[in-house]
């Protein structure tokens, strides 16, 4: 019965009997009767219906407070009602006649302005932090900065790698290389920030136990440094100098699958939210998206091109699942937006300037860029508009390297001028008041 | 790949949230083929869990559906999600005419503990199965929707929960007087989930 010819749509095949019959009977159902109220029924049926006055007696504000604070599900649990308004659901709206579509036009002109007002005042005017980071290397292509979730960011400067915790200032160093001409080139924590991996100019990776400072293995596999890390669950992505990408399984020995994915210098590793898509940016100018379970180097999800410089930054959007950012280096200066299902590129802003790093902020819609040559600013825009809120200046070169903290509100920038500056520029998320309102209002979007 | 495991037959916390939100996503999309909330030509047929599902091409609907899941699957993994109800509502009226209830049971020990569970494969995809059919067969007692209709989907979280701003607080949208239809439900041992339609009824009925 359950065999392929079956359609599971037509009606008219009645189940077979007895021998194929078993618990899931199919498409035929007989109702539950634990479901029917049968006291309840009765009564109904049975008794006069009681008219019930309004009792004025009854505060709405007690009947208020006791609907927040009683409000539990039918097990017994208190629970939250939520419903989804993320990305409105059709282009089927309605459209409303000419002259009221251009008062509404004045009215959102005079209220994006308040907002942007208001959240330019919001931003820091000058860093909330600055650490010295003596011996930082200047090169575009390495990834010395990583913030974990346990609050540590973790920084490679020259030979050695620290460990500063955000909680409590405290400093420690994880470890130091002794060959000379060796270096590390990139550092990752891993999702639950258990471990640590750093890479090397010499092409070997290392993971490190971050509570005990002890080195847990050293992975091979590479033939040149290796710049980029990305963490995916258990997996650890490597992209290097030579193109590879490997996939290196951490808790398992000698288990790596490697990719000849690029022609040129991996410079961008990200994983998206979901941890299917691997997106990598190289020296060519191109950006290949991977599935994580075929990673062959001619099962390519997407080769995505329209830059004309390096890609660096990339940054997967926290509430868009499908969507990806991408910025250029010199001469390129755009910052992309790319869909990952489609392959397409849906917007692409000029920023003048080369952009070195990328950060989605995980409360609202905006994301911020770090730029180079002339004004070394961090860029604030709002998405999807891609209008920009607001530069930040005060690096004194380049801004190489972005992080942000595990809580969202704190980017650290970094760059060639060797200097670490906290900024806390991203706001939480409001409690459901003007901002959400705005944003998502259901005025706008109707309900599809 | 992570979340997906190489042995048939060991669930884990991670694979059975994927699971579940992916049947969430599937069962969706047959709700709005079934119940006419888009065309017809607007879906295209895949195959999965062994029977032709109908999956909608329009983009909106797609990335609405993907966002949604990948919350819930973040969600699963926590084990904060209670329940989730697909709303179908009147464009016109917005009067709520059908709810689809899909609550969720979760193992508090594979939560804390991390324990994952032994269950073949095969048994949950027939559990699933059942479930889609009687989905597409609910059409024979559901009362049709001739009009413009619209969904919506509500999520029934725990109070400690972590809620990005794409959610926003909501009222349940019941509706008065609903005649409840219980259909299967599928336990991959670490969630249970149980299916129950409730609509308005037919006032042609009422006689």
């Amino acid at each position: 019965m359950r065999r392929s010819d079956m359609n599971g749509y037509s009606f008219n095949r009645l189940p077979s009997p007895r021998s194929q019959y078993d618990i899931l009977p199919g498409d035929r159902f007989i109702p539950n009767r634990s479901l029917m109220d049968i006291s309840r029924a009765q009564t109904l049926l049975s008794d006069k219906p009681v008219q019930r006055s309004p009792d004025s007696t009854f505060n709405e504000e007690y009947r208020k407070w006791v609907e927040e604070n009683l409000t539990l599900g039918s097990d017994g649990k208190p629970f939250r009602m939520l419903v989804f308004r993320g990305t409105p659901k059709s282009g089927r709206t309605s459209v409303p006649p000419v002259d009221e579509f251009a008062k509404e036009e004045v009215y959102r002109k005079r209220e994006e302005d308040l907002k942007l007002r208001k959240r330019i005042q919001q931003l820091p005017k000058s860093p909330d932090k600055c650490l010295d980071a003596p011996n930082l290397i200047d090169n575009f292509y390495i990834n010395p900065i990583d913030w974990g979730k346990n609050n540590i960011l973790a920084v490679a400067l020259g030979s050695e790698v620290y460990l500063w915790n955000a909680d409590n200032n405290k400093i420690q160093k994880l470890m130091e290389i002794d060959d000379g001409s060796d270096y590390p080139t990139s550092v990752a924590w891993s999702k639950g920030a258990k471990m640590i991996a750093v890479g090397f100019q010499s092409s070997i990776i290392q993971l490190w136990d971050a509570q005990t400072s002890k080195l847990i293995r050293t992975l091979k596999g590479h033939k040149r440094r290796v710049g980029c890390l990305a963490w995916n669950d258990r997996f650890l992505t490597s992209g290097g100098f030579d193109g590879l990408i490997i996939n290196h399984d951490a808790r398992a020995r000698e288990n790596s699958t490697s990719t000849q994915g690029h022609s040129s210098e991996v410079c961008g590793l990200k994983w998206s939210g979901t941890g299917k898509l691997l997106a990598s940016g190289d020296n060519n100018n191109v950006i290949k998206l991977w599935e994580a379970s075929n990673m062959r180097s001619d099962r390519v999800v997407h080769r995505l091109k329209g830059h004309c410089a390096a890609v660096k930054a990339l940054a997967w959007c926290p509430h868009q699942y499908n969507l990806l950012a991408s910025g250029g280096g010199t001469t390129d200066w755009c910052i992309k937006m790319w869909d990952s299902n489609t392959g397409k590129c849906i917007q692409s802003i000029d920023t003048t300037s080369q952009v070195c790093a990328l950060e989605w902020n995980r409360h609202h819609n905006e994301i911020l860029s770090g730029h180079g040559y002339i004004k070394n600013q961090l860029s604030l825009w709002t998405y999807p508009s891609m209008s920009k809120v607001a530069d930040i200046v005060e690096h004194t070169s380049r801004i190489l390297w972005l992080s942000q903290s595990p809580d969202g509100l704190t980017v650290v920038s970094a760059g060639a001028d060797q200097v670490l500056r906290f900024w806390k520029v991203f706001q939480p998320a409001d409690a459901r008041t003007t901002e959400g309102e705005s944003l998502f209002s259901l005025k706008r979007f109707h309900i599809r | 790949m992570a979340s997906k495991n190489t042995t048939k037959d060991i669930i884990t916390l991670r694979g059975s949230s994927a699971i579940v939100s992916e049947f969430f996503g599937y069962a969706a999309n047959s709700i709005l083929y079934n119940r006419g909330v888009y065309p017809e030509e607007s879906f295209v047929k895949v195959k999965k869990y062994g029977l032709p599902m109908l999956l909608t091409e329009d983009e909106n609907v797609k990335s609405f559906i993907t966002n949604l899941t990948a919350q819930l699957s973040e969600w699963l993994e926590a084990g904060k999600l209670q329940r989730i109800v697909l709303v179908i509502m009147s464009k016109s009226t917005g009067e709520v005419l059908e709810r689809w209830n899909f609550s969720i049971e979760t193992d508090k020990e594979a939560v804390e503990k991390g324990v994952s569970r032994e269950k073949s494969d095969k048994e949950i995809m027939r559990e699933i199965q059942a479930i889609m059919r009687q989905i597409a067969s609910s059409i024979t007692y559901l009362p049709c929707l001739d009009e413009q209709c619209v969904f919506d989907v509500l999520a029934y979280t725990d109070n400690d929960v972590e809620v990005p701003f794409t959610w926003i607080e909501s009222d349940p949208k019941l509706i008065a007087n609903p005649q409840m239809v219980k259909l299967h439900a599928f336990d991959t041992k670490i969630h249970k989930v149980d299916t129950l339609v409730s609509y308005k009824n037919d006032e042609w009925d009422e006689e």
